[in-house]
């Protein structure tokens, strides 16, 4: 070690110095002639790098910087000791550049009085802990201007602090997240946070990530959430769902009413709806890049909740204080046993035996290992699962046989994505990071068919069973390298590139079956995997980008990027560069203006005979004959920061897509009591049977948040219109997509009644969705020559999606108590979906009553008016 | 037609499929907190139109039948009925030659020998307060020499039954240079059988035959008829003079005795291979209740149905003793 501490003047020194703290410290004693007090149990053990200058209290502070440790002056000498957790207060967020809206990379967040501090990680995130009675932290940049922003604004929420070139003397910027600098909510990214947001709730008054990215402007989903998230006209499987940068083939459980993402696990979410950065590539119409919370190094916690849909729990504390922290949340779908019972009384009152059960869990890991200053470890592993299983039996007994028959349907759906991530901080001005990841969906469905059939007279035992089984999965293996650095004061550059290889087997049915005579051999196997893995379809994804933010003016902002992607898969390769730009401009500091286009291709496509988003859906890589789906998108939005607080978005959007993906009229993997064998589709078959068109979607959003007494007031609009061409469909016109809503308005209010009692209500409009309608009804007589079951009835159809169902709306209405205790925080949820009993409808059928003879339009309706409580708890 | 057991398993192959889950999960879902109901919505059809529907796929072999009737509003309680005042008239475009059709029960019918291979036929029905409907169709010519044969059969004890043995076999067939005149068949499959009535001791056999349904390489352009058979598009397969059809782990029991194997191949117009294939598509997309609806296919102008044609030739297969 080498200290050389000099006085300049008698209050100025300068000190180099290596060592430990208790090493260092005693030197600036020494050299300045203060005497410095400390407890050797709470210094750390690490050997540390000083170079500080100023008075000897400022020279402290540095030296403390980071440690934990602050300080006390005590007749003209220091005592330095370690704070309490109790008098701590946690402070989170990030640092970005407030003109080109990129995160800072290595900002330092400190606190002037305490020494304590911290830098922004690779994704511009901190996490400083700081003594309660602190009143100010700093935030600094090399090259901008130090921001100095009271503690009481960023305590209790995750905030931005957006920080001005210093050349522009402009004032810094502190947006907490729900005003983010981008877009304001209307541009081409929304973020969504977690936490008790209620313009955000969803069904049972509880946050959920799914149902909270449905209510942003131009997104549109089906009746109470069935569809899933389809971004300005785009379809469901066009989204690509990063889970810590790990794709999700299946971001939903259920049917796409509940996100596979824990809240309590979330730290953020963010949407790119339009040409987004040249980093992402692989899916056509958006990415939602979900980030999980990092794991606190300094102190255990834990949260738990339950509402009306699930039960959950999450844990969060440092394995070793300083260098290695855990979160671990696990959560599972609570009313699984009143369904069963439900269940069972509807197949008793069928005059049927048998049960049907519905669950969901999922569990998700999180280490994280602070090597250093600069380097940091990240292990993630998510996991999780749906299962269904639907058993109904039936004993019929007539004087002359009795028949017993069972059907055994079970369906089993999940998720496995694991991560291993490396980042490296490369000084203030870059950083890169190295990912290996692995992901998988899989599907597993079995139908059981066995039955029992014994005459009296003569006494005759048949038995017999079918057994189908099919399996569908998609396994990615992907290494993933990013770059970031920052060559000059006006430039950002990143670069990357990543290989994934994908393993598909798009579906297999395979069958074993038998019928017996007087012995009853049921023989329940399975199918080998073997015979499945032979239908595997294999791919390699690469890709490649630079993209660089460039600082025209300070006004001017460009980004120019390129991604180059390819798809080598057993029949071709198929090379295709992605670029993307986007223009800001900020005339004046309340307002900027932002133009975007770019190009997406998604090599992945998503085959499905309904497209609500079911987990029978079969993922399937393209050919030779079924080409990539590739879109062209423009976007210009703008941003206006009013007086009053108040702020405007609008955007306008225009999408075209092509060689987009669907399955000929009539193919299905879906059969109950199918008559067409060969509309079965297999992996052998699938590509067969395919065919390929057009969309187009356009529209404007329009986005508003205003503060009201005591509260805000949230209103997000969407005017838009997706259609789909196919010469094979509707005589090659084009029809209205299936999840096409011309009018889409959340209207959303809250209020702080209290500092324990908040309220909220939340209004939903949106136009209704375009259905097929059965016009007509003709007979098939088949005048007894044998063709055809004589007078088969055929349904006569108008123009594909040409009626428009009435429109979606409803009322929702919530309120919040939340209370602290000592290290104990409580809050309760009371809210009351659909207060109106909106008869919201999911599915429009043409149903026949037998006795009457009639026929009548059937309406089918998923949530009615549904009041629910929910707790939680946070240690 | 009688229905043995073996037939109707084989026929369980087809009809037990996956069966619905993704509906189910959704129903199950639905079911929870009793949210899921169901009501009636008022819809009124806004631009139905009642209009004549004909049915008639001709052939040379066959008897001219055309059946009519008329369509009905989706919620009319009435069932599709045979209008009043029905006129059809035939006309063979190629000859110049116009026939009336009279009626039969519920059909309008022409004299057997009617049709003739190659000749395009216009068909034309009028009704009181209809449109009236037309449509042509031109008669196939017959296939050309048809090369066949049996291949990979296997007749072996059932390892799991007593009594029982498990058929397997490959049908092969051949076309001539004239199966490209359409490009579309229709192949149907009749086995003929005795089946012992009596006892083991005392045997006393009847003959029946029946309709099988044979598995297919996946090729695209194989389609299973609504009924019996299938329907084949040629164009899609990899060669098109060439088709193969697989009948495996086909089950009989001692009990019976296999005979021939009867052949149908119908040389069908387009307008056939397409009106069933999109009857059979409707009839399977109408199982799932999110399955986007399939409208059937019509040539009839002003109308709905379908006139068409074929031609057929047959093969006659004996199974080896």
């Amino acid at each position: 070690m080498s200290v050389d501490a000099h006085a300049q003047t008698k209050k100025t020194f300068r000190v180099v110095a290596n060592g430990s703290l208790p090493q260092i410290l005693d030197e600036v004693a020494l050299a300045s002639g203060t005497p410095v007090v400390y407890s050797a149990a709470q210094m750390p053990s690490e050997a540390r790098s000083v170079d500080a200058s100023g008075t000897v209290e400022e020279i402290i502070a540095q030296v403390l910087y980071g440690s934990g440790l602050t300080y006390d002056t005590r007749n003209d000498g220091f005592i330095i000791y370690r704070l309490k957790n109790e008098e701590m207060v946690t402070l989170k967020g990030e640092v970005i550049d407030s003109e080109t809206r990129e995160k800072l990379v290595g900002a330092h967040i400190w606190c002037k009085n305490t020494g304590l501090g911290t830098s922004t990680d690779s994704e511009g995130h901190f996490e400083l802990t700081l003594p309660r009675t602190q009143q100010e932290v700093h935030a600094s940049y090399l090259g901008y201007v130090t921001a100095a922003i009271p503690v009481q604004r960023l305590e209790g929420q995750s905030v931005v602090i957006s920080l001005p070139r210093s050349i522009q003397l402009e004032e810094v910027v502190i947006y907490t997240s729900r005003y983010l600098a981008d877009g304001m909510g209307a541009g081409d990214v929304n973020e969504i946070l977690p936490g008790n947001d209620p313009h955000l709730l969803g069904v049972g008054g509880v946050f959920d990530l799914q149902q909270a990215a449905t209510k942003l402007p131009g997104v549109t989903t089906g009746t109470d959430g069935v569809g899933g998230l389809n971004v300005r006209g785009g379809s469901y499987d066009q989204n690509l769902v990063l889970l810590d940068g790990t794709p999700i083939y299946s971001p939903t459980h259920a049917i796409g009413i509940v996100s596979v993402v824990n809240p309590h696990i979330l730290n953020k979410a963010a949407l790119y709806k339009g040409a987004y950065s040249a980093e992402y590539a692989g899916r056509l119409s958006s990415v939602l890049d979900v980030a999980t919370t990092d794991g606190s190094l300094e102190d255990w916690s834990m949260t738990g909740s339950i509402g009306p849909l699930s039960v959950d729990a999450v844990v969060d504390g440092p394995i070793v204080p300083g260098k290695l922290s855990v979160v671990v949340a696990a959560r599972a779908f609570l009313p699984t046993a009143y369904l069963r019972t439900l269940s069972e009384r509807s197949k008793d009152e069928n005059n049927l035996d048998g049960r049907t059960s519905y669950s969901f869990h999922d569990f998700s890991a999180r280490l994280r290992y602070k090597a250093s200053s600069q380097d940091q470890f990240d292990i993630n592993i998510y996991m999780s699962r749906d299962e269904y299983d639907d058993l109904t039996s039936q004993l019929d007994i007539q004087p002359d046989i009795r028949l017993y028959e069972e059907y055994d349907k079970r369906l089993k759906w999940g998720n496995l994505a694991t991560s291993a991530r490396w980042r490296r901080q490369l000084g203030p001005k870059g950083s890169t990071s190295l990912s290996l990841i692995y992901s998988k969906y899989e599907l597993q469905s079995l139908d059981l068919r066995s039955f029992s059939e014994t005459t009296f007279d003569p006494k005759i035992r048949l038995t017999g069973f079918n057994n189908l089984e099919f399996k569908s999965e998609i396994e990615d293996l992907t290494l993933k390298w990013d770059y970031l650095f920052q060559p000059r004061k006006d430039l950002v550059v990143s670069l990357g590139a990543q290989g994934v290889y994908h393993t598909l087997m798009p579906k297999s049915v395979g069958f074993t079956d038998a019928l017996t005579l007087e012995q009853f051999e049921v023989d329940e196997a399975t199918l080998d995997d073997a015979l499945f893995a032979d239908l595997a379809q294999r791919a390699l994804e690469t890709g490649m980008y630079v993209e660089g933010d460039w600082a025209i003016t300070p006004s001017l902002l460009a980004r120019v990027g390129l991604h180059l992607s390819s798809f080598t898969g057993e029949s071709g390769t198929y090379i295709n560069p992605q670029p993307r730009f986007r223009l800001t401009y900020r005339p004046a500091e309340f307002v900027s203006i932002e133009l975007n286009a770019g190009t997406t291709v998604q090599y992945l496509h998503l085959l499905t005979t309904n497209g609500i988003g079911l987990p029978t859906d079969l993922w399937v890589a393209s050919t030779k004959d079924v080409m990539p789906q590739r879109a062209e998108q423009v976007s210009f939005s703008t941003a206006w920061s009013l007086p009053g607080n108040l702020s405007l978005g609008w955007s306008l959007f225009y999408k075209k897509m092509q060689n987009l993906t669907m399955f000929e009229e009539g193919a299905s993997f879906l059969l109950d009591e199918g008559v067409v064998e060969s509309s079965i589709v297999d992996a052998a078959n699938w590509e067969n049977k395919v065919i390929q068109g057009e969309g187009t979607a356009y529209g404007s959003e329009w986005s508003l948040r205003a503060p009201i007494s005591k509260g805000e007031l949230v209103v997000n609009y969407t005017l838009s219109r997706s259609e789909r061409q196919f010469d094979e469909i509707n005589f090659g016109n084009p029809f209205p997509y299936k999840f096409d809503r011309t009018h889409n308005l959340q209207l959303s209010g809250t209020w702080d009644i209290s500092k324990v009692i908040s309220a909220s209500a939340s209004w939903y409009y949106g136009s209704g969705t375009p259905i097929t309608l059965t016009q007509g009804r003709y007979l098939y007589q088949d005048g007894g020559r044998g063709l055809l079951p004589a007078n088969i009835e055929i349904l006569e159809f108008g123009e594909r999606n040409a009626y428009r169902l009435p429109s979606y709306h409803r009322l929702d209405i919530g309120m919040t108590a939340s209370w602290e205790r000592p290290k104990v925080t409580h809050a309760v949820n009371i809210n009351l979906y659909n207060v109106y009993n909106r008869k919201n409808i999911l599915h429009v059928a043409l149903v026949e009553d037998d006795n009457a003879n009639t026929f009548t339009y059937q309406q089918y309706t998923v949530f009615p008016f549904i009041p629910s409580i929910s707790y939680k708890i946070s240690l | 037609m009688m229905t043995s057991l073996h037939q109707t398993k084989l026929f369980h192959r087809v009809r037990t499929g996956s069966g619905n889950l993704g509906w189910f999960v959704l129903a199950a879902i639905l079911m929870y907190g009793a949210s899921s109901c169901t009501s009636d919505i008022a819809i009124e059809p806004t631009d139905f139109k009642s209009k004549l529907v004909v049915n008639a796929h001709i052939s040379p072999d066959r008897y001219f039948e055309v059946e009519v009737n008329a369509s009905v509003s989706a919620l009319s309680p009435e069932p599709a009925y045979i209008p009043d005042g029905v006129t059809v008239m035939i006309t063979d475009l190629t000859r110049q030659s116009v026939l009336q059709l009279f009626r039969e029960d519920s059909t309008w019918v022409a004299p057997q020998s009617f049709p003739k291979p190659g000749h395009e036929y216009l068909l034309k029905v009028m009704a009181p307060n209809f449109d009236p409907v037309m449509a042509i169709t031109t008669v196939p010519e017959s296939l050309g020499l048809i090369e066949f044969n049996l291949t990979d059969y296997k007749l072996l004890p059932s390892p799991t039954t007593p009594q029982k043995n498990n058929l397997s076999y490959t049908v092969n067939l051949q076309l001539g240079s004239k199966q490209t005149s359409t490009g579309f068949l229709h192949v149907i499959f009749v086995q003929e059988s005795q089946l012992n009535v009596g006892s083991v001791t005392d045997p006393e056999y009847e003959d029946i035959a029946y309709s099988i349904t044979p598995e297919f390489p996946e090729e695209n352009g194989y389609v299973e008829h609504v009924q019996e058979g299938v329907l084949v598009d040629l164009s899609k397969l990899s060669d098109p003079g060439k088709l193969a059809f697989l009948f495996r782990d086909y089950t009989i029991d001692d009990l019976e005795q296999i005979g021939d194997l009867r052949i149908e191949i119908r040389q069908v117009s387009y307008e056939y291979f397409q009106y069933f294939v999109s009857l059979a598509r409707q009839l399977v997309s109408r199982q799932d209740p999110f399955a986007e609806p399939i409208s059937v296919y019509s040539n009839i102008d002003s109308g709905l149905g379908c006139f068409s044609s074929f031609q057929s030739s047959f093969v006659v297969i004996s199974f080896p003793e």
